[in-house]
């Protein structure tokens, strides 16, 4: 489980999810570093950590991403145990890796067991929409279905990029003040149990 | 260690006490969840008419072999003697069918998982019938634990090598495969591509690697019945990372750690329990190592304090390398510097462990034998997971509010759903006109489809939901090229079900006179406004299990005269959902065999299987749209296993290849109509020798 953090701003954690080659890697680093780039250090502690400012607050976003492991299937359940919030990643001009979204979907809610998890269905490469073979109807029933947004974005572009990692930390937030609400202040783990929390309250 | 390599060796005794362990009555099974009809009983029967008792030897070896095969991928070399699996693929059969007894008993503890295993999962089980009878699914490929208890004892387990002769071991084997990756492989950055089995192979075997002890990992430890048991296990493999950390092995002690902290470990309350503290807390120590926490900051200075020799986590520099070639791309000409250096960085530190020298580790033959012979299929995954987790669930069953409930229901709604957009893609489908059908069967089944399902258990009391039949009809698919045929089939369906659900069908006779007949048994019944002969439709209005079981049972060859009873028009049209297991391939039995879930087409004279897009589901917009094989019907032939454990089934088998596939249906009906229309279509062509048979994954 993750950690609140004791000091300092709110820390959100989120988690990349996606088939590889979709491009959760150039979407995490043109949130991270945007032009800047060449200050990207991989194996410094803070890389994919970043102060902002959500809605005049200053949080924290830490990202979890796992790109170049995507084969490593026997670590994700733990990773994902630890994600508060998760940008689940396809190439729309992919269609096995949307397909994919399926899989990580439901491994996501087995293991957070908690269908309302603050959760993004993300297309991206809509830079390539010529060369688009999943169409957008297709992903807005998906996400509809997951009760989820749907976003599409081009980490070449960088268009949504910052409105994906931004609208997910505020389902994020909003997600803790609920449940800080419901469980009068602490016991965090008890997310899961919320609903039920409420009617026993 | 002696004893372990000795006891391979009395291998076939221990079949022998262990078919007379098997060969004890009812009373031994009964009550294992309460499912009465699943006992020992069918064997014996079948025991007795084989009578001759070399035979029954023989089918108690299978059975045992066959037990390995069910550890899904963790199937174990045959260590007998060569004859001994000659006869093996000889009595397969049988022997499945056992194990089939044990399979469903397991089910029956897990619920509504399991006791709906067959299509139930989703939305679109149309042809749920007979689901109580049908046993079971893929989730067979789990180890029938009957069984593989009684041999566990002898050579499966984990248990029996001491945990620092694993860890050596364990070492011994992934050291050759790290140090085979080369640079090239590093800096291509591929392995996540398509081509990774060209481009970068070893890191691709050593990745396999990984999963396969974690798969390993979670599969012994399930093995076990109570968590005592399962703690006992679990103990012994936080020996083994103990010991792998100290060898600085720490590629299998993460594969170790993840396999704990996998959904199917991790939430086994009461296993977890019975550890003892300090166990619990070397576990922690050492999966805090791997704390992703700070971008790995745990992981890399722990690294940088290692000396050789040492196995690194490769997964770590993967990620880092595919960061490094996305910031700093290479467009040709000459390689940026930042990019160089921290690329070769990385491959410096790499090419430094792969200096390390284990040499200091004697190789254990039969140790390593063990560990080699767990079968692990990369591209099964996604199946291997979700079996091992229903075997999770079905250990420690989850509270109300469990896990379960939330991925079920999310994975429902989506289907009902995602059928739509995934109809008109049928591709190979020469009857796309179907998809409007199956759509609006589709959206109708969304609301009751649970309750269905719930129901569809008792159907046989006839409590059926109202549009049950609709299902069943859009569900059997078979759609012929002819307005006629169509019309034909129709007809079928609705003998078949319209004794069932007989408000269902407006506008048609026929459905008022559906007949039960036993096939084989009593006369064809006529149809009473325009004579013909009426589809049989054994074990639908069969009251209870047994007179359906008997029903099965006289079930027969369906080869013979019963063909003609589907025109090739309609045995060309069928489709459904089926699962299947290879039995024997070229003569061989395969290495693992587990039941696979496919959406199977007829088309032309082929047929045609689509993979699951998901882990549960059998309607068309569960499996992918692209097909995965394609196998030509020439040479093959099909027949139902007269099999009263084992319903539903039919053999699939090739006359001069030896190679035999077993089906399952969700339904005695279906059963029949696949076995109709394969035998149809295999039968109306001359037969060619060695047709193509494609088969491939994904």
């Amino acid at each position: 489980m993750s950690k609140k953090p004791t000091a300092g701003p709110a820390l959100h954690k989120v988690i990349m999810v996606g088939s590889g080659g979709v491009g959760k890697s150039a979407l995490t680093l043109q949130f991270m570093y945007d032009e800047f780039v060449e200050d990207y250090e991989p194996t410094k502690a803070d890389s994919y950590r970043k102060k902002v400012v959500l809605d005049g607050e200053e949080v924290q976003i830490d990202i979890l991403d796992t790109a170049g492991q995507e084969d490593y299937a026997a670590i994700r359940d733990n990773y994902f145990r630890s994600g508060e919030g998760f940008l689940c990643v396809f190439s729309i001009t992919d269609d096995e890796s949307f397909q994919a979204t399926q899989e990580f979907r439901e491994q996501i809610l087995r293991v957070k067991n908690d269908e309302s998890i603050p959760f993004l269905l993300v297309g991206n490469k809509c830079d390539l929409n010529d060369k688009r073979k999943v169409p957008l109807n297709e992903c807005q029933v998906r996400a509809q279905q997951w009760s989820v947004p749907y976003v599409e974005t081009s980490a070449k572009t960088r268009e949504n990029v910052d409105k994906v990692f931004f609208d997910l930390m505020r389902e994020i937030r909003s997600r803790k003040t609920e449940d800080s609400k419901a469980t009068s202040g602490r016991a965090k783990d008890r997310c899961k149990k919320r609903r039920l929390k409420c009617t026993l309250l | 260690m002696m004893r372990y390599s000795e006891i391979s060796r009395d291998l076939s005794m221990d079949n022998l006490r262990y078919s007379e362990i098997s060969r004890k009555p009812t009373g031994e099974y009964v009550g294992y969840g309460g499912q009465t009809f699943v006992t020992a009983s069918p064997t014996q029967t079948r025991c007795q008419a084989k009578a001759a008792s070399p035979q029954l030897l023989r089918q108690s070896k299978q059975r045992s072999s066959n037990g390995n095969a069910h550890t899904m991928a963790c199937l174990r070399q045959d260590k007998g003697p060569k004859e001994l699996q000659a006869e093996q693929t000889q009595a397969q059969q049988p022997a499945s069918k056992t194990l089939n007894i044990k399979s469903t008993r397991r089910k029956n503890s897990i619920g509504c998982l399991t006791s709906f295993s067959s299509s139930p999962d989703s939305p679109g089980c149309y042809y749920s019938i007979a689901t109580t009878a049908a046993p079971a699914n893929k989730s067979q490929s789990l180890p029938a634990h009957g069984s593989i208890k009684q041999l566990d004892a002898v050579i499966l387990s984990a248990l029996r090598v001491p945990a620092d002769v694993l860890a050596n071991q364990i070492t011994l084997l992934d050291f050759p495969v790290f140090a085979l990756i080369q640079p090239d492989e590093l800096s291509s950055c591929a392995w996540t591509k398509k081509d990774k089995h060209v481009v970068t192979p070893n890191i691709v075997a050593f990745t396999k690697r990984f999963n396969h002890t974690s798969f390993w990992t979670v599969q012994e430890i399930l093995n076990a019945e109570q968590p005592k048991q399962r703690a006992e296990i679990m103990t012994h493999f936080i020996k083994v990372a103990k010991k792998l950390h100290e060898l600085n092995n720490l590629h299998s002690l993460f594969a170790i750690i993840s396999a704990m902290q996998s959904a199917s470990i991790y939430r086994l309350k009461k296993t977890w329990a019975c550890l003892s503290k300090k166990d619990r807390q070397s576990f922690e120590r050492l999966s805090d190592i791997f704390s992703d926490q700070n971008n790995w900051a745990n992981l890399r200075s722990y690294l940088e304090s290692l000396r050789l020799p040492c196995i690194p986590y490769l997964g770590l520099f993967l990620t880092d390398l595919i960061y490094i070639d996305l910031a700093h791309p290479h467009k040709g000409g000459l390689e940026p510097e930042q990019r160089r250096n921290k690329m070769n960085n990385i491959l410096r530190v790499i090419s430094n462990y792969q200096q390390s020298n284990y040499q200091h580790i004697q190789p254990h033959e039969s140790t390593q034998k063990y560990l080699t012979s767990i079968r692990y299929i990369e591209e099964l995954q996604n199946i291997f997971e979700e079996d091992q987790y229903k075997r999770s669930l079905s250990l420690e069953p989850a509270s109300p509010s469990g896990p379960s409930s939330s991925s079920c229901s999310s994975k429902e709604s989506f289907n009902v759903e995602s059928v739509t957009p995934a109809l008109g893609c049928l591709n190979l489908s020469p009857a796309k006109t179907i998809g409007s059908m199956r759509m609006a069967s589709g959206t109708k089944f969304v609301p009751g489809h649970r309750k269905c399902r719930s129901l569809g258990t008792k159907f046989r009391s006839s409590s059926l939901p109202r549009n049950f039949a609709q299902r069943c009809q859009c569900c059997i698919v078979m759609i012929a090229p002819g307005i006629g045929t169509i019309s034909n089939k129709r007809c079928r369906c609705r003998r078949i079900f319209g004794k069932i659900a007989p408000n269902n069908y407006d506008g048609h006779p026929h459905h008022l006179h559906l007949e039960h007949d036993l096939i084989g048994n009593v006369l064809p019944r006529h149809h009473l406004l325009d004579d013909s002969v009426l589809e049989h439709s054994d074990a639908l209005s069969n009251a209870d299990l047994t007179s359906l079981e008997s029903a099965e049972g006289i079930l027969c060859d369906f080869t013979g005269s019963n063909c003609d009873l589907m025109s090739p028009e309609a045995a060309a049209a069928m489709q459904g959902c089926l699962r299947r297991k290879t039995v024997q391939k070229e003569g061989r039995k395969p290495a693992v065999a587990s039941w696979q879930r496919y959406w199977v087409q007829m088309w032309a004279n082929s047929l045609v299987y689509f993979p699951p897009k998901s882990f549960k589901g059998s309607e068309r917009g569960d499996f992918k749209r692209e097909p995965c094989k394609v196998c030509p019907l020439e040479g093959w032939n099909a027949h139902v296993i007269d099999n009263t454990k084992h319903k539903n089934s039919f053999e699939l088998y090739h006359r001069t290849l030896g190679t035999v596939y077993k089906f399952r249906a969700d339904s005695p009906q279906m059963t029949h109509l696949w076995t109709n229309a394969i035998c149809k279509l295999a039968t109306t062509r001359v037969p060619k020798p060695l047709p193509a048979n494609l088969m491939s994954f994904e």
